[in-house]
């Protein structure tokens, strides 16, 4: 380097504005590690379609003039009445026993277990939190019941209860909702209870109370952010599951009742219809493409939230070194906030 | 033998209304419970036994011992953040011992406290701006942008930069991270700030530079503060007035230069022998005073006095009988000292204590 | 003692969890099926007013609830789970019927799935960052997401199916008894076996996978090698315990999943078990087997979760001490 390029780079230096540095926080610098992640992203990638899928459902369904529900007996279904294959009669991926369009029905399906999944992880996450942080700040016998309460709904064996409940009054969405609901709120519960626990006793926790901040100040205002990673990572893990359990409620015929074209249910008829291949694989596809799309956004989220842990798919070499580069300046960086 | 009850400092021609808090015979036992099926008491641990105390306006009380002596706890307690078994805390004259929450509340306005940890006492995912502005929050007092000048004006008062109230405390040092704390301490003016060893966890330079800030403060405020450390060169440069803490109890308690000058209790002369003195050849010249054996449990503390199993000094008295605390023949009142057998001028203790462990 | 005490512990709660499920399936059915409805079930569609008095008083249901309550408590006390609405026959009858094929899945699930899970997960914590750990997080990842029933459909689509159809019938839907030969029962079970065990094998590799790899970095471990134990005894002795206890605590959770993966691969290859009928009675609407059912099925997650204690306990003495 010369001497003009070494006055060059301590001029920069000197004239670089105090003002322009500013504190970037935890969710800021989680999303750019988060988009550095090639696997990640492409789970986003994947999501993003599915949603797209669901939203223009009606508008697949209006260009190819069959409706959702609409039975095409006729070029539906060939001579003995089995479905028709992908490609043959317009029907771009084939049709169901009934001869309604199977890609239209799928479509729509994204729909229903988006939703499911969406919903109930959003309620299970807002409830949960909250039942976590009163549990954990409490402390005392509010602990103590709310504490067997999570464990109890731990527990339960989440079939025997749909079972039971679907048994009692007539299978509908309403209850698919609630029991995965029920389910998931304890697993968010009683993570945000444990480390709501060990934060209660962190001095600044202390600072508070001193200054007079209430306990529902303390636990929505300076135990909240500590506590939104995890919940954020395990909601996001939460989905596949919900997604899931709505396709085997609606499998077995306790779930979202037909004719709703969740995936669930077009499978539970195929099941007899085996031999058209087109009728199991496409759901199926879809199913497993979504579940497996969160699952690894999830463990993304993981990552970029703290790069210390292993990953599932540790990638390349170079993503392994670039990995330790990030968790060594994250370590710096960290160790402080901590 | 009765406890001694609160004595005033005399001859300062002052009302007491001069008086900001007064702590009567404190005392806090923590339970320990034992392994059964029911939730029993076990065993106390006694935390701060019978300790009394008093802080004037524009005061500064020093408050020494070592890790376990119960200094923090009572710190706690005077600042309502643990509730007391026994005793009383008065602040001007008012009642606050063990008050609810919400009656508590418009004296947390007048109390506040600063911290030893500048890396815990910080929450890690709020803005500083967000940290100091809090008491404003709580109490209601201000809001918007009337909230982000008064942080500002705070952060300068306090040496930091105003810009950088959107910052997270990650991105401070240590010893900004503590004035950071003096900033949100001071938002509500308060009349006391309790400083739990602020600077222990800094390195020298910046010790310095927090206790000037925190000596500044005083003048331009008029704070009284309650200074604990266990460094007694600090509390020297910052405190009038000085209690030396062992095991929950008061050993002795003075104004500044009599207490350094002439320790009368056996454990602070010990504590004193013990600092490294600034001058190399003063300090060839003096003896360690060497304590044997370790500090005992605050669950089972020694009968009578607390300090007698590593007294150099202690007799069959110091077993059984309590002493009080009262000024020794020869001080002034304000200099008082629990022990049977205090220190007199030019005893050499380092001898004894050497006779003894042979 | 404090074993025994841990275990006592363990035992009322189950016998709570019990009575408490208990009663609520018995308040469930009691608000929704209304004993008037049962009454004409078992009486059948040609019944008039005097034969269903008579068949509610035969029954008790004209009694009030509590008395109803009472007298369903004593039953279960006797092992007595009522009639099934449909069939007439006690429900515990039922259940031994389809015990057979309910066993054979989920012993040799079970088996299966513990056997490849710690396998792979321990061939791959020796072999970290190989081929073959590589290959095997992919399975899992591909593993975990799965719902059970789509992994059993296109089991039987990619391997039922082209195999039936060129003539190779040792694979078959549906269950044949032990006593029909062991080869006719294990073509029947191994795709079910194999349904069952992938998604769980998935996490319990992961699982120990992960466990043994955080025991092998532990300082004791480091210690036994320096001392110059060979490295098969370093493996089994050691960490063998200590990274155990993450696997049993998961098998403890998952006896509940078990339950629902049972329910879902009996649906999916028509294997008449118990939890296949439990479906089939809530499509009929078959009120006292499925309340059957439900009470049958939480004593046995209870017994698990029981037994999965004590081995908790054996294997981890700081739980004893507690």
């Amino acid at each position: 380097m010369s001497i003009t390029d070494v006055t060059f780079v301590a001029q920069a230096v000197e004239s670089a504005p105090e003002e322009a540095i500013e504190g970037r926080g935890q969710w800021a610098l989680t999303w750019r590690r988060l988009r550095s992640d090639r696997v990640a992203m492409a789970s986003i990638g994947v999501i993003v379609f599915v949603m797209l899928a669901a939203i223009f459902a009606p508008l697949v369904a209006a260009l190819l003039h069959h409706g959702e529900y609409q039975s095409f007996t006729n070029a539906g279904t060939n001579a003995f009445g089995q479905p028709v294959g992908p490609g043959v009669h317009g029907f771009p991926i084939g049709t169901d026993f009934l001869g309604r369009d199977l890609l239209v029905r799928v479509m729509y399906g994204a729909r229903i277990s988006l939703e499911v999944g969406i919903f109930t992880t959003l309620a299970a996450a807002i409830l949960g939190t909250s039942i976590g942080l009163i549990a954990g700040y409490f402390g005392g016998w509010v602990d103590n019941i709310l504490a067997r309460f999570i464990d109890a709904a731990l527990a339960f064996p989440l079939i025997v209860l749909s079972l039971a409940l679907a048994a009692v009054f007539h299978p509908n969405l309403a209850i698919v909702l609630g029991v995965i609901t029920f389910f998931s709120w304890a697993g968010i519960s009683r993570v945000v209870r444990g480390q709501t626990l060990s934060l209660k006793e962190k001095e600044y926790i202390e600072a508070a109370r001193s200054l007079g901040a209430g306990p529902w100040r303390i636990m929505f205002i300076d135990i909240l952010p500590n506590v939104l990673g995890p919940v954020l990572v395990l909601s996001t893990l939460f989905i596949p599951t919900a997604v899931s359990f709505e396709a085997t409620l609606s499998y077995l015929g306790i779930g979202v009742p037909p004719p709703a074209p969740s995936w669930g249910n077009i499978l539970s008829e195929a099941q007899q219809h085996i031999s058209s291949w087109w009728y199991v694989v496409f759901p199926a596809a879809a199913l497993l493409i979504t579940t497996l799309a969160f699952n690894l956004l999830g463990d993304g989220f993981r990552d970029a939230m703290d790069p210390r842990t292993e990953r599932l798919l540790a990638g390349s070499k170079a993503g392994r070194r670039k990995g330790r580069r990030m968790a060594l300046a994250a370590d710096a960086a960290t160790s402080e906030a901590s | 033998m009765t406890r001694p009850t609160v004595d005033d400092f005399p001859s300062e021609a002052d009302p007491d209304g001069d008086i900001l808090i007064r702590a009567d015979r404190v005392t806090k036992h923590f339970p320990v419970y034992g392994t059964g099926i029911v939730r029993r008491a076990a065993a106390q641990v006694q935390a701060v036994d019978g300790v009394s105390l008093t802080i004037r306006r524009g005061q500064t009380v020093g408050l020494v011992g070592e890790t376990g002596c119960g200094k923090s706890t009572l710190a706690r307690c005077i600042a309502g953040l643990i509730p007391v078994t026994s005793g009383k805390v008065c602040f001007e004259g008012r009642d606050i011992t063990n008050l609810s929450r919400r009656k508590m509340q418009p004296y947390r306005r007048e109390i506040q406290m600063i911290f030893q940890d500048p890396y815990g006492s910080l929450n890690p995912r709020r803005r500083v701006g967000a940290i100091i502005g809090d008491p404003y929050a709580v109490h209601k007092t201000a809001t918007g942008s009337q909230r982000k000048k008064s942080v500002q004006e705070l952060m300068e008062r306090v040496g930091l930069n105003p810009e950088h109230y959107n910052r997270f405390p990650a991105e401070f040092s240590g010893g900004q991270r503590q004035r950071i704390g003096v900033a949100r301490a001071l938002a509500l003016r308060p009349k006391l700030i309790i400083c739990d060893e602020p600077v222990s966890a800094l390195d020298v330079s910046i010790q310095a530079q927090v206790l000037n800030l925190l000596a500044d403060l005083q003048a331009d405020f008029g704070l009284s503060y309650l200074f604990i450390a266990h460094d007694l060169e600090v509390v020297r440069h910052v405190s009038e007035t000085v209690t030396v803490m062992y095991l929950g109890r008061v050993a002795e308690t003075g104004q500044g230069d009599q207490v350094y000058g002439h320790p009368r209790h056996p454990y602070t002369a010990a504590l004193l022998s013990a600092a490294p003195a600034a001058d190399p050849d003063a300090a060839a010249d003096r003896q360690r005073l060497i304590l044997t054996g370790d500090v005992p449990s605050p669950i089972n503390p020694p009968s009578g006095c607390r300090f007698h199993p590593r007294c150099p000094k202690a007799q069959d008295l110091c077993t059984t009988a309590e002493p009080a605390l009262e000024s020794k023949a020869g001080d002034p009142s304000a200099h008082r000292t629990a022990c049977h057998f205090p220190v007199e001028a030019g005893e050499n203790l380092a001898r004894e204590a050497r006779r003894d462990s042979s | 003692m404090g074993t025994v005490r841990f275990l006592i512990r363990r035992i009322i709660a189950g016998i709570i969890v019990i009575w408490f499920v208990a009663t609520l399936t018995f308040l469930l059915f009691f608000k929704a099926v209304p004993p008037i409805d049962v009454a004409r079930l078992l009486a059948g569609k040609a019944a008039r007013p005097p034969q269903l008095a008579a068949i509610a008083r035969t029954h008790g249901l004209d009694q009030p609830w509590y008395t109803q309550y009472g007298h369903y408590l004593g039953r279960l006390l006797h092992g007595d789970l009522g009639y099934s609405y449909y069939s007439q026959e006690p429900v515990t009858t039922i259940i031994k019927q389809g015990l057979p094929a309910t066993l054979s899945l989920v012993i040799g699930g079970v088996l299966l799935w513990l056997i490849v899970g710690l396998g792979v997960g321990i061939l791959s914590a020796t072999r970290p960052r190989t081929l073959f750990d590589r290959t095997a997080t992919m399975g899992v990842l591909a593993g975990v997401s799965a719902p059970v029933f789509v992994l059993g459909q296109l089991l039987i689509l990619i391997v039922f199916l082209p195999l039936s159809q060129h003539g190779f019938t040792w694979i078959t839907t549906g269950y044949n008894p032990i006593s029909d030969g062991i080869s006719a029962w294990a073509g029947a079970m191994l795709l079910p076996w194999i349904t069952l065990a992938v998604v769980q094998a998935a996490v319990y590799t992961r699982l120990s996978r992960g466990s043994l790899l955080d025991t092998l970095g532990e300082d004791y471990i480091r210690t036994a090698r320096a001392k110059g134990l060979t490295e098969r005894r370093v493996l089994f002795r050691h960490p063998s315990r200590a990274a155990m206890t993450p696997v049993v605590s998961q098998l403890g959770v998952d006896v509940g999943t078990l339950l629902g993966g049972v329910v879902v691969v009996e649906q999916v290859f028509g294997l008449q078990g118990i939890g296949q009928q439990t479906v089939q009675a809530i499509t009929q609407g078959d009120g006292q087997l499925v309340l059957g059912f439900v009470i049958f099925a939480t004593v046995f997650v209870v017994v698990a979760n029981l037994v999965v204690d004590m081995v908790y306990a054996a294997l981890d003495p700081r739980v004893r001490v507690s």
